[in-house]
Order: structure tokens, then C-alpha cells, then sequence
């Protein structure tokens, strides 16, 4: 499958990391700095999200599913709104920075599923936590 | 008219005001309190971030009849007002884009836009290439243009017909001694009117190259 991962954090490496081996893994930043060291492994770009042009160089239209995982949630819900209203991506998920934003990141606004990184995170740790509360 | 305008800079805090002397239920809201201060004697300013849901609840954006969005991000504004038109259906939406090379991607998307770059460049461009035509008023995104046009000595004496019939523009007001009119069918243009005009944007050019071939 044809994954397109925007945005080389440590989210994005990792989620190339773990499919690299069983999926063809593209990597979209806006800094060569983040994506060069990775050239040999995924195929890397360097541009913006929001630019059409940019994402033309992936060969967006071939993704089966693009991560969208910026830093700014303005950013990652108009890069999915662009992904799946203009090159009709059939799986996008979008990082949520800031839980207070989460209510956004639905399918109307291009959003096939939200990663609520804060949600999750609160959610292991009451579990854990509760883990060890446990005699 | 209720209206809500995300971003209190230049831009916000101008149409905030002018709305608001209009009589319009208007609201203004910033992420930055420092932008606010001019603003700090009315009511309905507000300091939070943008896209957090239960300010656009206490707003009541679903009871909206537009929104606009001029915050200092391209793509805060563009999102805001995707938000407001698909998730609360708000009639009027207007997205402010500094970028001019994303305001075709935004419409594409369903947002309604004002390149404020854009509209400026068109401007200066329009005041350099010729001083004759002033533009008074622009519909829409700068598709039509409300022009004033000081009579030329060839138009003198002729009747409004006599242009109209072959240009595209429509004569809709003349300026005359102190005194402004709505031109009749066969009104006499006389030394010293003002010519109040509308016309395309696409057909600017062409009045210009009209006017100066006069």
C-alpha cells in the first residue's frame, strides 16, 4: 500500500519505522534537514502540505492513506480537507495537537480519523495507574 | 445582521467598528489580549483561542449570518471559515488570504475569499497605469467597479446613449454642479460632470484604452 506520512516528527518516523517493510513509505517536511537522513529508506520530498504543487511531487493521487501530523492543527485539518476534497484520498488521519480542537477532526472536514495524541496518552496513564492501584 | 470576526488586527478591529456603528450585532475574538486593548470598552470582545468549540457555542455561530475571518494565518482563517459554512452553516462566510497563490485551492474548497495582497497589487497596479479612472467601491472579489470619471471634452454634449450602446459600462449616476443625479435615457452630458460608472473587472482595460483614445 502507498502511505503518504506530512510532517517528519518523532510521530512520523516512527509510523514509517514500524511499515516501512510491508508499505511503500512516503515522507513529506517542509525541511530537508528532517527528512534527508531517511532517503534510503522512504521515498522523502521536501514541501509544504498545503501546496498543490508539492503534494504533486508524492504522487498524492496513488496514496491508499496519508497521515497528516504537523505540529499546527490549522495546518493538519487544511492539509486533510485538500487531501480528500481535492485528490479524493480514501483514508486520512490527522494528528491533534490540542485537545480542545479534537471537535474539527471529523469526516466533514477531511478528516477520516483523528489522533488525539493527549487522549491517548491520559488514557494509558489512568490506566496504568490504576494498574498499580491495584493490591 | 450577527456577525463574528475572528482576528482583531487592522482589518478586524476596522470592520469591527464600522460594522458597529451600522447598528450590526457584531463580535470580535483574539488569541493575543494585547490586540483587544484598543477595543476593551465594548461588550462583545472576547480573548480565547479560535477553534475552541465552546466559545463558538457561547458565540452561537449556528445563529450567524456571517463570519469573517482575518486572523495573521491563512489557514486559521480558511479553516475557521470551512467550520463555520460546514459544521454550523453559516450563510456568509469570508476568509482573509495574504498568500495570493492560495486563494484558488481555499475557493476550491468552498471558502469565499479576499486576497488582500492581490486586491492591493490590482489597485496600485490600476493607479499607475492610469490616473484618470478612480475606483470609488468594488463588488465582490473586486469583479465589479464602481468608477468616477471626470467628463472629457470629446464626451461633451453627447447623450449617455451614445456610450452606452457601445461599451460596456452603465453611466449610473453624473455629478453636476453640486447636484448628483440618476441619468435618464438621452441625458446631455455638459463641460465639468462627474461620471459615476460600473463596470467589470475584465473590461477595465478596455474603458481605459477607450478613455484615452477619446
Amino acid at each position: 500500500m502507498n502511505i503518504l506520512i506530512i510532517g517528519a516528527g518523532h510521530l512520523g518516523l516512527e509510523i514509517a519505522h514500524q511499515l516501512h517493510e510491508r508499505h511503500e513509505i512516503h515522507i513529506l517536511d517542509l525541511l530537508p534537514s528532517k527528512v534527508a537522513p531517511y532517503s534510503t529508506l522512504f521515498h522523502t520530498y521536501i514541501g509544504n502540505g498545503t501546496n498543490p504543487s508539492d503534494l504533486n511531487q508524492t504522487k498524492i493521487q496513488t496514496m491508499e492513506l496519508v497521515f497528516v501530523l504537523t505540529s499546527h492543527d490549522e495546518t493538519n485539518l487544511m492539509i486533510s480537507s485538500i487531501c480528500k476534497l481535492d485528490y479524493n484520498i480514501p483514508m486520512v488521519v490527522a494528528r491533534i495537537n490540542d485537545p480542545q480542537h479534537a471537535w474539527l477532526f471529523t469526516p466533514v472536514m477531511g478528516v477520516d480519523y483523528g489522533i488525539n495524541q493527549a487522549l491517548i496518552l491520559t488514557h494509558e496513564l489512568l490506566k496504568e495507574l490504576a494498574y498499580l492501584a491495584t493490591p | 445582521m450577527k456577525i463574528v470576526i475572528f482576528g482583531c488586527g487592522r482589518s478586524g478591529k476596522g470592520l469591527f467598528l464600522t460594522l458597529f456603528k451600522q447598528n450590526h450585532d457584531v463580535s470580535i475574538i483574539d488569541d493575543d489580549e494585547s490586540n483587544l486593548l484598543p477595543l476593551q470598552s465594548y461588550q462583545q470582545v472576547f480573548f480565547n483561542s479560535y477553534l475552541v468549540e465552546s466559545l463558538w457555542d457561547t458565540l452561537r455561530i449556528h445563529e450567524c449570518d456571517a463570519i469573517i475571518a482575518c486572523t495573521k494565518s491563512d489557514e486559521m482563517n480558511a479553516i475557521i471559515a470551512r467550520a463555520a459554512k460546514t459544521m454550523y452553516h453559516v450563510p456568509k462566510t469570508i476568509a482573509f488570504i495574504q498568500h495570493p497563490d492560495k486563494v484558488h485551492l481555499y475557493e476550491h474548497l468552498g471558502v469565499q475569499t479576499i486576497s488582500t495582497t492581490d486586491w492591493g497589487i490590482k489597485r496600485a497596479i490600476h493607479m499607475l497605469s492610469y490616473n484618470h479612472l478612480q475606483t470609488l467601491y468594488t463588488l465582490g472579489d473586486n469583479e465589479l467597479q464602481i468608477l468616477r470619471i471626470p467628463v472629457l471634452n470629446d464626451w461633451v454634449h453627447q447623450t449617455i446613449d451614445a456610450f452606452e450602446h457601445n461599451e460596456p459600462f452603465t453611466i449610473i449616476a453624473i455629478e453636476r454642479k453640486n447636484h448628483t443625479f440618476i441619468p435618464l435615457q438621452g441625458t446631455i452630458l455638459e463641460e465639468q460632470d462627474i461620471l459615476y460608472i460600473i463596470i467589470e473587472d475584465c473590461n477595465r482595460q478596455r474603458i481605459e484604452t477607450f478613455i484615452k483614445e477619446s
